[in-house]
This record gives structure tokens, sequence and C-alpha cells, in this order.
């Protein structure tokens, strides 16, 4: 079965886009411990750590230049990797390494000589290339930032990749962004990572349902609201984000 | 006498430094041998870290690094061969 159900016309007429993915795997890790127990099933919560996520697996060559996101990120998709073996991935975050990026403007501007490897790294695929190397992993990957659709742009893109792959891999990663920005834009507090496996629809687990329809709303939903939702065990909700609303849906397989 | 004791100085400089840049958890100044490579075999640095490292060099001891020389790569090979280096360039900045 294909994992996007398809384009169709709803009774009102409007466009519907609808995905449909077995959910295989996840793994969360969050900057603040999370004290919830009702989890979605099939899964972990990484321990925070202190507020920097383990990537002891990792050699000291390679974890020196993480980042506190690239920790993260890393972390989380080195253990659905490490539990469904490797995969094509899709890296979605909206702002990506937003502190990095600021800190060099602000450096050029004090003229100030911009450090090589914090340049390399503030390129939006530096993250998932991190990751690639630390697996020696061939497989194809892509690296995605903001957009209308948010984390959604990433499952469309998953749902993609799916139609010649089993399985695909998606993390999505955010941090807070700079103190400059905060008055133009929400802004996580934490820093976490979501790494999700998914399959085609129609697998032996849980099936993650997402429905597009076209949207004209003002208010802008917090997409983050699905990591607390992973946390709390919550199995449904919607998310207006301007032109589209999105609902979404883990149901038993 | 006073030379040699440059050298050493500037050489212990430099190691800690290249730990200091470079973020190399868990190594001290003694793991680093003045002698051996610093790139590829050896301490196993890659091409940004030489980079992180010019840059490094540059703030600290305000000397010019002419990329376009063919002595470049040399002059980066090892502790010993950049304490020379520094050195010859500071040299440069007194005339």
């Amino acid at each position: 079965m294909a994992p996007s159900d398809n384009t169709q016309r709803s009774e009102t007429g409007s466009q519907e886009t609808r995905l449909c993915f077995t959910l295989g795997r996840w793994c969360l890790w969050q900057s603040a411990a999370a004290h919830q127990r009702d989890f979605w099933p099939n899964g972990e919560v990484l321990p925070c750590n202190g507020g920097s996520a383990d990537v002891g697996f990792l050699p000291m060559m390679q974890r020196r230049r993480l980042s506190p996101l690239a920790r993260a990120a890393s972390a989380v998709a080195w253990h659905c990797w490490q539990k469904c073996g490797d995969m094509p991935a899709v890296f979605f975050s909206g702002h990506g390494e937003s502190q990095y990026y600021f800190d060099m403007l602000h450096g050029m501007v004090e003229r100030e000589e911009t450090s090589p490897s914090r340049f390399s790294l503030c390129v939006h695929n530096a993250i998932a290339g991190l990751s690639s190397l630390h697996r020696a992993s061939f497989l194809p990957y892509v690296s995605l930032a903001g957009g209308t659709e948010g984390i959604f742009g990433a499952f469309l893109e998953a749902a993609g990749q799916l139609l010649d792959a089993p399985k695909v891999l998606v993390v999505w990663y955010g941090q807070a962004l700079p103190e400059a920005y905060r008055a133009y834009l929400a802004t996580p507090e934490i820093t976490w990572a979501l790494a999700m496996v998914l399959t085609r629809a129609g697998g032996p687990s849980h099936q993650l349902r997402l429905v597009r329809r076209p949207g004209n709303s003002q208010a802008e939903g917090d997409e983050q609201s699905l990591v607390q939702a992973i946390l709390d065990g919550r199995r449904s909700s919607l998310c207006p984000l301007g032109h589209s609303l999105w609902l979404w849906s883990l149901d038993d397989a | 006498m006073n030379n040699r004791r440059t050298m050493e100085n500037i050489e212990a400089e430099l190691k800690q430094l290249i730990i200091d840049t470079l973020e190399l958890e868990g190594i001290s100044s003694a793991d680093i041998l003045s002698e051996a490579p610093l790139f590829g075999e050896g301490l196993g640095l890659d091409s940004i870290d030489a980079l992180e490292l010019g840059v490094a060099l540059k703030k600290k001891y305000k000397i010019h690094i002419d990329t376009d020389s063919a002595e470049l790569v040399n002059y980066f090979a090892s502790v010993n061969n950049l304490a020379g280096f520094v050195i010859s360039q500071q040299k440069k900045n007194t005339l």
C-alpha cells in the first residue's frame, strides 16, 4: 500500500491530502526532564543527561564538534538506527543552528575572524551529514528547513521517499532562538530532537495518519504540541498553520 | 640556549592551543609529541582543523599566514614545525 492514500476532494469541495504511515519506532530527547509516563508505544525518551544529550557512542574525534542541537539530533537518530538498521533519512529543523549563525553574524559586525568549523556546521544539512558519517552510511538523506507546512513538510517528503524505500527515518529537532529574534517569532524554550522510523501504511504496528486541509487561520498552531502529545500519550490533535490545517492521529494496527 | 627555551615554550603553548581550539576532550599536552604528525595519522586532525588552527594562530601570535605558500603543508605537519614557523613569522614582525 502506498504511504500516501492520495489527494482527494472532501465533501465541501476543498482539496485534502491524506498520508498514512506505520510508525515502527520513535526516540525523543529534550533538555528538560520529562515526567510523563504515558508515552506513545514503541519508543523511548532518552535521559536528559544534565541538558546535553549523551553521544558517548561516538569516538571523541567525531563528537567534539557537535553543538547541543547536533548532539540531540545525532542521539535520537543513532538510537533508531541501532534498533531498526540503516535507512534513508529526512532531517527537519525550522531554524537549525540559529545560535551559531547569529554569533557568526555578530562576529562579522565586530570584524572578528569567522571560525571555519562553526561556519561549516551552520550549513543546514551539516547535522544530517554528520549523522550519515557517524553510521558510515551511503544511503540518501535530505535536510529541510522552515516552510509553510512546518514539520508536516517532512512527512510529505517521507511519503515520497517511501515510494522507493521500505522505511525512512524522520528526524525533527529545534532549540530556542537567539534573543534578538524572539520578538518576531514564537520559539521553544528547550532544545529537543525526535526521530521516527516510518514504513508504508498497513504494517503490523501503529498507524500514523495525517490529513492536510486548506486553511485560512489567523491562529498559528504550535506544531511542537506533537512532541508533547507523544509524552502525554495523546493520540490525536490538529494544528492550524495559516494556509493549512493538519489533523493527525495515531491508531492501533 | 635562549632559542631552545623559546622553542620549547612555543611548543608547549601550541599543544595547549591545539587542545583548546580543536576541543580535544580527554587529551593532554603530554599526549601530543612535538615530532608526531598532526594530520591524518598521528593526532588525526582534518582540513577543517587546519583552518581553525590557522585562525587561532593569527589571533594569538598576530602572524601572517600565506595560504598560497607551497611550504604551508610542511609548516603544519607537526608541533615542532609549527613552532619554527611561528618563531620565524614573529621575527619578521619585529623587523
